[in-house]
């Protein structure tokens, strides 16, 4: 019987038409992705667990595409799983199956297998649409590997089928046991903003814990903690296993799945109801006595229909709509469950990695609405279906439609009702962010900003929102279609702008991005987003008045009457205000038009690689032509915040230092982040030599020009470049303003001076981007090897050493700054001017800012220390001030003396979020170290303490020896600084407070060879964009060098390299340098970490097996040790193979506080290594590497608890 | 005042044609439309209370074009739905009330005063403070017609109002439509003959979509005086009499089929004749024997 009732229920569903648009959309979804990714859409950007050298079809990328879209797929799920019951509650039939004779378990049975079995060909439809996607004539054969057919079918055994079955227990035990749809919905919703902030935390914590692994019901937080340090090869080739932590997490939900379905049994009745027979007894009996009904007058009633008496019919249904809506259990649950997440996601509870930042507001409103934004969605889909459909669902709905209401009464009351509850959920973000900020004890509660914010501008988008979901419920005019319809609606708000569709003028209800700043304001983002803003609004009316037009009043919903009837709605006043809204829409439109089409360019994500890619093919020629370089600059930057435009003019001296004649000088103009000019819009109104000149190229669009000089320069011959360039942000544009030139918190630090030849630096560097705009690999920077090439240093190809002078003007009430020592200070036709120089050479790098700034002065040993900052961002001023005067102090005691007398650290708008170290100069955002709050923890991160003394230690690494262009050069400039922080810290903190930051360290850079695009290099030929090298791995090969060798020993090899290299010009040292004065400082037995660690790349699975202590006769304790050694050596794709363990390995014994009571380096060559080890005090974990000094994916295992023996 | 309506089609997408050419006069106080189940009576009655538009025809009421005018049609209208929810949340009382604002009753005392009238005369007062998910059948179609008698309507559309009614509840039911429908036009739309007899002075017959006898319920009966003959039968021999004979109903009775024929004179020995009643006629017209317009 359990058969028949399967085998009937199945079959009804499989002649739904909606299962089968289900089908298709799912198989087009995973169609188009695999198009997307693959690159067969041109100007798409798509990569899903694929770009860099993950292949499209690789088992980790079709893994990646296969449960991401089929995540989307809840909302199915719910409805699927919960009519597989409420079904025949809705139809009325539920008496006809209770009183069958079949028993609980053929009926509940047979319906929950049909629910699944039914969504195993709808969510199939989406590895199937992958696999015809890749067969696709037009896929890039490149981003192709070999097919492997048992790929597509991974995915579905170890997350999808499982995720439904547990999925569709839940929803179906839901719908059976409470006979209603709205639990299931309520359900969904959790499940799927649940999982969103699952995911966030997840992507940003330090490493996805057991226990997360464990509790992400959906499998993917596991699957996460599997592959989250594989290499490209291995996402290549490579199924997930369904083993350990996945197999543990798929066993939990699928019996916790099991438990619901098997209370569902035990619960369930055949019966109605109980209360409902219960009330109706009761009436029943008060009816039974016979009243006659004397037909007496009813009383005359006088109706009224004013547009005064329609207008109160909107107010009084929007009110008992909304009621109806929120006041229910279900509503509360979601509310309160809605405040939990975004009170949690602001809490911080995604930033673990102990740099928290203080509650600012809008910091609050950040993370307060980023997640939330799902559950809002969520909230609106459900609940437009259940307002259009309250009536029918109620069966009033012929009552209501023949009420001599106006159409629109009805309409709006249902708009207006969700549009209310809206306004809750913004109260709601409000109330999570005050109460996080209550909590911290932070009580700048920037009323207004949360009102503006979101009021003004969160709301109004959500409003926009509700508007599109009751015209989709409308138009489909299927409830459940209706919120599929609206998920889609999301799907392609994620996915349609990497795949090249950004206009804003398209993407319904969005804005540009908007970054609130404390020092800026909203800035140059207000614009924009308030005229986007505008113009949506007013589509959105429109599409209202669509939607009241084609309201399904009546019995009637074919498409042939609803079309005639809405010609026959269609009165004047529709005209009108049909009229009105084209009219303003086209005004607004065409407005913001000129504005990002006329006056700034509109270039999408794909463009603006293409215009590199023009840069490259046209004057890469020019590359080899030799060229003077710049050895003065002299400069003159005019800065007018309040127009957010800056003029630059000035002079360089060119100088030929080749040995032959310079005809031709090459320049190029190209400020502002390598996106393409004119952005901000250039002008050039001075370029060219002061003896003349004959223009070869003039290319305004690229940046290139090319002039050839009267006569040819000879070698050690001097030139004067002339120029005066004019930078402005006219009008707003169609994507996030740049936040270089604005109000309060001007920040230049690019090219925004001419350079000297063919920038290298404008090249794409991505080989699949660069694939797609028809350049071959990457040409990697210079071999370590290359002699020609330390003719350069790394930070500018145009210059060696130079020397400064600028004069910077701004308005009167703000500081501008440039490197260098201010001069002098006046005011001048009502501005402000600043007159810097350098009293000795620095590199041909210099930043500008100009702001309305708070100072902080100190001095160090004859050094004055400055601290620019924002007013209100006290907060890690004293930080990092003493940060200055300790790292100052270490590297003056260490290295060599401090070049300059002044170090200055300068504030900008956290537009970025970085510090960046110029001569005696850095600028620090805002939103890195200003507002993070320090962690009393013991073991926490000081970042603004860490990210001071890593940019004071530049002032060395960079600004006093800066390495060649080759390869390798920021294992010098970059890994160093971060020795410097790491010293200065181990100084500050104590040794034992490093292992937290190196456990950060360690994941952070297996996380970043995981995501490699092109090639992982060992740390002496790293590439400059390898920031997890140079950055991560650095970190931890110096910490464990000098932990091997001695501090000392280091310092000792770097005073040396300093002064062989320090303020010299070319050849310029390499990696190779270095690691010469290291190898001369290093003992014979730890040479071998030089090739480990500098020369390959190499990776350790330690662990130790078992431990166990007995007690000696004299007190002390005999530690009996077992561990496992395996090293193994990786090339760039991730490859392995292993190799003898023959190294010198920590041991360590704790006792319970965590103290150790013996570490040292034992000699492990073999395998399985039995160590024995005396210690004085009770035992209580023993291990192999247990502070992580060394490349261990697994850091987890390498000690155990020591047992008694 | 009076309803006019000319030639109103409809065909449904699925082919169904629901009205064909359906033209009726109706005229102040109660009308019944009598017809099987699926004759086409929701499908009119729902459109002339403006939830349905018609393929063809038009229908007036005095000056008011029913078909395009619906906002001036509704505020004349009370309309009885065949099948309705209820908010069952919601007390008997402030739903009401509710559909009273809605139906324009702007004044709170005149609306208190419609609403308890209205509670009483439907039987529902003492119920008034009840969630109307505790409400029986009866209750609920009572709970209906008081809704529908809301704001003074001109025009009151009742369809199947007493399908599910116990009879007790269907007498009351009668007495309430027939106290109200003296002044304005009640159009009642049943399967019941006898509710059509017992209240209506004008009545339609419809069948397939098309009106097939329209008039005075007595005039149209009495055009079929001395045509209407009955006989005791043996229930084998009935389809040979249904073959040879205009039967018009046959029921049970005392063991045997007791039929009805239509024919001009005695059709063969053992007929009697009988006095036609409205029900002969209803059978006689849906079997296509007879169809007849009396005004």
């Amino acid at each position: 019987m359990l058969a028949r009732i399967f085998l009937f229920d199945f079959q009804q569903r499989l002649r739904r038409v909606s299962t089968w648009v289900y089908f298709l959309v799912f198989f087009a979804l995973g169609y188009l992705f695999t198009l997307m990714s693959g690159g067969a859409v041109p100007g798409s950007s798509v990569d899903f667990g694929t770009g860099g050298k993950v292949l499209v079809n690789s088992p980790y990328a079709l893994n990646s595409i296969i449960t991401y879209i089929c995540f989307f797929g809840i909302v199915i799920t719910a409805a699927i799983a919960g009519q597989a019951t409420y079904q025949d509650i809705d139809s009325n039939s539920a008496v006809f199956f209770y009183t069958a004779p079949i028993t609980k378990l053929d009926y509940l049975g047979g319906r929950y297998l049909a629910a699944f079995a039914v969504q195993v060909p709808i969510f199939a439809s989406v590895g199937l649409g992958a696999w015809v996607g890749t067969l696709m004539p037009w896929i890039d054969k490149t981003r192709l590997g070999p097919h492997i057919t048992a790929a597509f079918f991974q995915p579905y055994f170890i997350n999808v089928l499982p995720n439904l079955l547990f999925l569709t227990a839940i929803f179906f035990s839901l719908a059976a046991l409470s006979r209603k749809m709205l639990p299931v919905y309520v359900a969904s919703v959790l499940v799927l903003i649940g999982y969103f902030v699952v995911g966030q935390t997840s992507a940003s914590s330090l490493a996805v814990s057991v226990r997360a692994a464990l509790a992400d019901p959906l499998g993917g937080a596991a699957i996460d903690r599997i592959t989250r340090y594989w290499t490209p090869f291995q996402r290549n080739s490579q199924l997930i296993p369904l083993q350990g932590i996945l197999l543990a997490n798929r066993a939990l939900w699928l019996g916790v799945g099991a438990i619901f379905l098997a209370f569902t049994y035990a619960k369930f009745a055949f019966a109605h109801p109980a209360e409902k027979a219960k009330s109706r007894a009761t009436t029943d009996e008060a009816d039974e006595k016979p009243i006659a009904s004397p037909a007496e007058a009813l009383p005359i009633a006088h109706p009224a229909f004013s547009t005064g008496a329609s207008l109160r019919h909107v107010a009084s249904l929007t009110a008992i709509q909304f009621k109806e809506t929120t006041r229910n259990v279900f509503f509360l649950v979601l509310m309160l469950a809605g405040f939990l997440f975004s009170g949690l996601s602001a809490a911080g509870i995604n930033n673990p990695q102990a740099n928290r930042t203080w509650p600012v507001t809008h910091q609050m409103l950040l993370m307060a609405t980023g997640g939330f934004a799902i559950f809002a969605f969520a909230i609106i889909i459900f609940y437009s279906g259940e307002l259009v459909w309250r009536e029918r669902d109620a069966q009033l709905n012929q009552v209501m439609d023949a009420l001599p209401l106006q159409r629109w009464v009805l309409f709006c009351s249902k708009l207006f009702a969700l549009m209310l509850v809206q306004v809750l959920i913004v109260l709601l973000i409000m109330g999570a962010g005050m109460t996080v900020q209550i909590a911290q004890g932070y009580y700048h509660f920037q009323i207004g900003l949360y009102l503006r914010d979101l009021f003004l501008h969160r709301l109004i988008g959500l409003w926009m929102i509700c508007v599109l979901a009751m015209f989709v419920q409308t138009i489909v005019n299927n409830k459940y279609l209706g919120h599929f319809v609206m998920v889609l609606y999301i799907v392609a708000t994620i996915a349609l702008p990497p795949a090249g569709f950004q206009d804003y003028l398209y993407r319904f209800a969005e804005t540009p991005p908007v970054t609130y700043s404390d020092m800026n304001g909203y800035g140059p983002f207000l614009k924009p987003m308030v005229w986007f803003r505008i113009y949506w609004a007013i589509a959105a009316v429109l599409l209202a008045i669509i939607t009241n037009l084609l309201w399904v009043r009546g019995t009637e919903s074919s498409w042939r009457v609803r079309m005639l009837l809405a010609r026959e709605r269609f009165s004047r006043a529709t005209l009108a205000g049909v009229t009105a809204c084209v009219v303003l829409l086209l005004g607004v439109g065409g407005f913001i038009f000129y504005n990002t089409h006329i006056l700034n360019p509109y270039r999408t994500t794909f463009k603006n690689d293409e215009a590199r890619a023009q840069y490259e093919k046209m004057y890469r020629q020019y590359w080899p032509l030799p060229q003077p370089r710049i050895t003065d600059v002299s400069m003159r930057i005019d800065i007018y915040p309040e127009k957010r435009s800056v003029a630059v003019s000035g002079t360089m001296w060119l100088e030929n230092k080749t040995s032959s004649d310079i005809d031709r000088v090459a320049i190029t103009i190209w400020p502002q982040d390598l996106t393409p000019l004119p952005m901000p819009q250039v002008r050039v109104d001075k370029l060219g030599f002061v003896g003349g000149q004959t223009a070869l190229i003039g290319d305004a669009a690229l940046g290139f020009y090319l002039f050839k000089l009267p006569a040819p320069l000879p070698p050690h011959g001097r030139i004067q470049m002339e120029y005066a360039l004019e930078y402005d942000n006219p009008g707003f544009e169609n994507s996030q303003p740049v936040g270089d030139i604005v109000h309060n918190g001007s920040f230049l630090n690019d090219r925004f001076t001419p350079y000297i030849g063919y920038a290298q630096e404008i090249e794409l560097t991505d080989d699949s981007t660069r694939h797609k705009h028809g350049l071959e690999k990457v040409r990697r920077i210079p071999k370590v090897d290359d002699v020609a090439a330390r003719q350069y240093n790394s930070v500018s190809f145009d210059a060696d050493w130079i020397n400064y002078d600028a004069v910077v003007s701004t308005s009167p009430d703000q500081i501008a700054i440039a490197p260098g020592y201010l001069q002098k200070e006046w005011v001048e036709n009502g501005r402000r001017y600043f007159h810097y120089k350098m009293d000795a050479p620095i590199l041909n790098i210099y930043s500008i800012q100009s702001a309305r700034y708070a100072v902080r002065r100190d001095r160090w040993d004859g050094v004055n220390l400055e601290i620019y900052y924002q007013p209100g961002h006290e907060f890690n001023l004293d930080t990092m001030m003493a940060s200055m005067k300790e790292t100052l102090a270490y590297c003056t005691a260490n290295f060599s003396p401090f070049q300059f007398h002044q170090l200055r650290i300068i504030e900008f708008p956290g537009y970025g979020t970085f510090a960046e170290s110029f001569a005696n100069t850095v600028p620090f955002s805002e939103s890195i170290g200003f507002i993070t709050k320090i962690s009393k923890k013991p073991d926490a991160v000081d970042l603004p303490f860490y990210v001071t003394a890593h940019e004071t230690g530049h002032q060395w690494w960079a600004h006093q020896v800066i390495s060649a262009y080759v390869q390798g050069a920021t294992s010098i400039d970059e890994t160093m600084a971060q020795y410097t922080a790491l010293m200065v810290m181990k100084h500050h903190f104590g040794p034992e407070s490093m292992q937290r930051f190196l456990r950060f360290e360690l994941d952070q850079y297996l996380r970043g060879r995981a995501q490699e695009r092109n090639e992982e290099f060992p740390l002496y030929n790293v590439d400059p964009n390898q920031g997890y090298i140079h950055y991560n791995k650095g970190a931890m090969v110096m910490y464990a060098l000098q932990d091997y060798i001695g501090e000392d020993k280091v310092n000792e090899a770097i005073r040396g390299f300093l002064k062989e290299f320090a303020f010299k010009g070319p050849p310029y040292p390499t990696s190779l340098d270095l690691e010469k004065y290291f190898r001369q400082v290093t003992p014979p037995q730890y040479q071998y970490l030089f090739d480990d660690m500098f020369l390959n790349i190499t990776l350790y699975d330690n662990r130790a097996l078992s431990a166990d202590y007995v007690q000696r006769a004299d007190g002390k304790y005999d530690v009996n040790l077992t561990v496992e050694a395996k090293k193994f050596r990786a090339d760039g794709r991730g490859q392995e193979h292993s190799i003898a363990v023959d190294d010198l390995i920590d041991i360590g014994v704790q006792d319970a506080d965590g103290k150790y009571l013996y570490l040292a380096k034992q000699k492990i060559d073999q395998e399985q290594t039995n160590v024995t080890v005396t210690v004085d005090k009770v035992p209580a974990r023993a291990g192999i590497d247990p502070v992580d000094k060394l490349i261990d994916r697994n850091p987890d295992d390498n000690v155990v608890a020591v047992k008694k023996q | 005042m009076q309803l006019e309506i000319t030639d109103l089609s409809k065909r449904y997408p699925n082919g169904t044609q629901a009205l064909q050419g359906v033209s009726l006069t109706i005229p102040q106080g109660m009308f019944g439309l009598l017809g099987p189940n699926g004759a086409g009576k929701s499908t009119l009655m729902r459109t002339l209370a403006t939830l349905q538009e018609a393929d063809t025809g038009s229908a007036r009421l005095d000056g008011i074009d029913v078909l395009q005018q619906k906002d001036e049609v509704r505020k004349l209208l009370g309309y009885l739905p065949q099948e309705f929810g209820l908010y069952p949340k919601v007390t008997a009382e402030s739903l009401l009330t509710h559909f009273a604002t809605l139906k324009g009753i702007e004044n709170a005392g005149e609306r208190r005063d419609v609403v308890h009238a209205l509670l009483r005369q439907t039987n529902l007062w003492d119920h008034r403070n009840k969630p109307l998910g505790s409400f029986s059948g009866g209750m609920k179609q009572r709970f209906g017609i008081a809704q529908a008698l809301l704001g003074n309507p001109r025009l009151i559309i009742v369809d199947e109002p007493t399908a599910g009614l116990d009879p007790e509840e269907r007498v009351r039911f009668h007495n309430l439509l027939s106290a109200i429908g003296e002044n304005i036009i009640v159009i009642l739309s049943t399967h019941i003959v006898s509710d059509v007899s017992d209240l209506c002075r004008n009545m339609a017959i419809i069948h397939q979509g098309r009106v097939h006898a329209a008039g005075d319920p007595t005039a149209l009966v009495d055009a079929l005086n001395g045509k209407v003959w009955k006989k005791a039968i043996a229930r084998a021999e009935l389809a040979d009499y249904q073959q040879r004979f205009r039967v018009i109903s046959m029921r049970l009775f005392a063991g045997r089929t007791l039929l009805h024929a239509l024919s001009d004179e005695q059709p063969e020995a053992g007929f009697e004749p009988v006095v036609p009643d409205l029900e002969d006629l209803y059978f006689a017209t849906i079997r296509g024997f007879s169809s007849g317009v009396v005004n």
